[in-house]
């Protein structure tokens, strides 16, 4: 497999803030590279720098062996970015809309519209194509500005957060897509998101990245297994480290970590608050149902009162938790 | 290429923006209508009426008793051109000194009684600073062949009166009215009249204004020009805030990813809106032409030279949109964009000359040096030379060059610096 993208310990810094704090990671060519993280951990600084918008404060990056900086414009020629917010004229309409994009990579011409009937085609937009886009759903919307990255055949295409505000059917069209686009034609794709299904169904690598560095990095189901018998979050209403030791200790239980008390949760997510005078203990089994057993067990002999108790699925979510102690979403 | 799909894309999108529209043809419709309403001879200061077409021409005749004076005021009166409107000679001051008056003909107390004796007489044409050239030699001209004409005449009448005396002296010759000998005599007067003409013509410069006299700007003749730069210099905010738009819908994100160098892409913002912007003066001017006459609120010209008038357009929108790349470079909010752009508009609009005259801000030193850093000051005085001077493009040629210059400061300092985040 050819490398597509190689970035070597790229850092920006903000003043005396440090957004990215020396990343390095590769993408072969025909690859979906999953790049998770929650909102501010730097996913889009991280896309900004290698797509030209930005530039580093240091380190390097190549595509398709050129120099980000040094071959600004050939590298620019390679790669489609489809940015987090709808960067298309609503008072465009679709078809405007890629034909501008489209020249401005040199298309035009036959050439130019027939770009312009595949991508719209591919995002499933041929029979609105005239209409100004300011009339389309948020979904169809999305589906123009990702088209508008497309337009030109990038080898490397970088999504950042392309499904914010969507909903639930143009989601699975633009899964569709991008499936589309790198199974049929081969296209190299950088997916940020922070959600971790949308990057489980997708990517077959990831990165996880918070606070500007990348914690994990592997494939998805070497990530899983990191969590080896799974996870469980319990809420005590007193936790010591005395406790967290003897809880440590037991059968199954491979690591105890007494967390931060929780303050606050908003209201819709799915976490359960642990109360204001609560406790948060993050058990990592060896064997999950023979450790919860065995820690129930454990806090009933001793009166301990359970404020909440929460079993985590072997996914990606867990394993952020499992790097970061706490959630994607927070 | 880049450049020209950038314009195309921003031009398609600004005529889809019915505010946008209203931006750039009502609100300089509302201007005209107010500036030329204003002044009512305002646009070209030649304000015609049914009954009168002719330009009036100031006249202090100081001598008042004098047959040829009168003789001469009605020549001119009649050449054709110019009505003679008289003035006693502290009014003309007066008007003069408060720039109302840009010209004004002395006829001397003695020009009567010396042209009677045949000694030759000097008419001053006492011309303001401001005045336009064209328009100071056009008048000339005229009294020139008029003084010329009055002199002929008075030659003549006066060879006869001598060929009349001579004859009185000598009853007894028969030859002395011989054909021959009156025409040599004609023709030697007639010579001259052209080599040492009776009147001649001298231009003269207005008396200092007496202290304390507060000279005062003729707004009608200078509102205009200042004005339209006013407006021009508009278009700088607007070429900020097309940036910073897109800055803010992420388009801008996109272009930045594209293979567009930073150059293209600041030009490619620029040129749209020097297009809209000139779409504009011609549109002001094509309204000042067309549509004042019809109202009778007077008449918008560009002046003597059309050329030197597009060019100045030309540079002066393209000063004001390389000003807006600057102010997007500086300005990071919207708040900050309105502020700079304030500042620039009204602070350097003062200074250089748009709103009140330059030459009177040029009796304060530090004004006047400070006006002469604004582009509006260069960009003003060159309208101002040609719409009411008359001037051509080779008079403005300096202006044209500095206002160059600024523009190609503003684009570059403004390209280097500036940063998407």
């Amino acid at each position: 497999m050819t490398t597509i993208l190689e970035v070597e310990n790229l850092v920006k810094h903000y003043g005396n803030f440090q957004a990215v704090k020396g990343v390095s990671f590769t993408v072969e060519e025909g690859e979906v590279f999953g790049l998770l993280g929650p909102n501010g951990a730097g996913k889009t600084t991280v896309i900004s720098m290698l797509t030209g918008v930005i530039p580093p404060t240091s380190g390097t990056a190549r595509i398709g062996g050129r120099d980000i900086v040094r071959e600004a414009l050939e590298v620019k020629r390679m790669i489609g970015l489809v940015p987090q917010d709808l960067a298309i004229y609503p008072t465009l309409s679709a078809r405007a809309n890629l034909n501008y994009f489209g020249s401005l990579y040199g298309l035009k011409g036959k050439e130019l519209q027939e770009r312009v009937d595949d991508v719209l085609g591919i995002v499933a937009l041929t029979n609105r194509q005239k209409d100004a886009v300011e009339k389309f759903s948020g979904g169809m919307k999305r589906r123009v500005n990702i088209a508008a990255g497309l337009v030109h055949q990038p080898r490397l295409l970088f999504l950042d957060e392309p499904t914010v505000g969507v909903d639930p059917q143009s989601r699975n069209h633009i899964f569709e897509s991008v499936l589309k686009l790198n199974r049929e034609r081969g296209m190299s794709i950088i997916y940020t998101s922070h959600y971790m299904e949308e990057v489980e169904l997708l990517c077959n690598r990831v990165a996880i990245i918070d606070q500007g560095q990348i914690i994990a990095l592997d494939t998805i189901k070497n990530l899983i297994d990191m969590l080896g018998g799974g996870v469980i979050q319990i809420g005590l209403r007193q936790c010591d480290e005395a406790l967290r030791a003897q809880l440590q200790a037991l059968p199954a239980v491979k690591q105890a970590t007494l967390l931060a008390v929780p303050v606050a949760v908003p209201a819709g997510e799915d976490a359960q608050p642990a109360g204001p005078e609560s406790s948060l203990v993050k058990i990592e089994a060896e064997k999950g149902q023979q450790a919860i057993i065995n820690v129930i067990g454990f806090l009933n002999e001793r009166d301990i009162q359970i404020t909440s108790l929460e079993i985590l699925e072997p996914n990606l979510e867990s394993v952020f938790l499992h790097l970061t102690g706490k959630k994607l979403r927070e | 290429m880049n450049i020209w799909n950038m314009t195309k894309k921003d031009l398609v999108v600004f005529f889809r923006d019915r505010g946008a529209l209203t931006w750039l043809f009502v609100l300089p419709l509302v201007f005209i209508f107010i500036f030329a309403g204003l002044g009512g001879r305002a646009m070209s200061g030649d304000s015609t009426s049914q009954e009168e077409k002719r330009t009036p021409l100031g006249v202090v005749n100081l001598d008042q008793s004098g047959a040829t004076a009168q003789l001469f005021l009605k020549a001119l009166d009649q050449a054709g051109g110019y009505r003679v409107v008289l003035y006693d000679q502290q009014n003309a001051e007066q008007l003069m000194n408060t720039a109302k008056l840009r010209r004004y003909l002395v006829i001397p107390p003695n020009f009567t009684p010396d042209l009677g004796q045949a000694k030759p007489v000097s008419l001053e044409l006492i011309v303001h600073p401001n005045a336009g050239e064209q328009g100071t030699q056009s008048i000339l001209q005229v009294i020139n062949g008029v003084a010329h004409d009055t002199s002929l005449e008075l030659q003549l009448l006066d060879g006869i009166r001598q060929m009349g005396e001579m004859q009185a002296a000598n009853p007894q010759s028969e030859q002395i009215f011989q054909a021959e000998k009156v025409m040599a005599q004609a023709k030697a007067q007639f010579e001259r009249s052209r080599g040492a003409p009776l009147i001649q013509v001298v231009q003269g410069l207005p008396q200092e204004p007496k202290e304390g006299e507060l000279e005062q700007a003729d707004l009608t003749q200078s509102m205009v020009p200042g004005i339209t730069v006013l407006f021009v210099f508009l278009a700088a905010q607007t070429v900020a805030r097309s940036i910073y738009e897109e800055k803010q819908a992420g388009s801008l994100r996109r272009l930045l990813a594209a293979p567009v160098r930073g150059w293209e892409l600041m030009a490619g913002k620029l040129l749209p809106i020097l297009i809209l912007t000139l779409i504009q003066i011609v549109f002001i001017f094509a309204v000042g032409a067309l549509l004042l006459p019809v109202l009778g609120i007077g008449r918008l010209g560009i002046g003597n030279d059309p050329l030197a008038w597009a060019v100045t357009s030309i540079l002066m929108a393209l000063c004001s949109t390389s000003l807006g790349i600057l102010i997007a470079a500086i300005a990071k909010t919207e708040g900050q964009i309105s502020g700079v752009s304030n500042v620039v508009l009204w602070v350097a609009g003062f200074l250089g000359g748009t709103l009140i005259p330059a030459f009177l801000l040029q009796q304060i030193p530090v004004l006047n040096f400070l006006s002469k850093l604004t582009p509006h000051f260069w960009a003003s005085s060159a309208y101002y030379d040609i719409l009411a001077r008359g001037k051509g493009l080779a008079d403005i040629l300096p202006n044209l060059g500095i206002l160059l210059g600024f523009a190609a400061v503003f684009f570059i300092i403004g390209q280097r610096r500036f940063r998407f985040e």
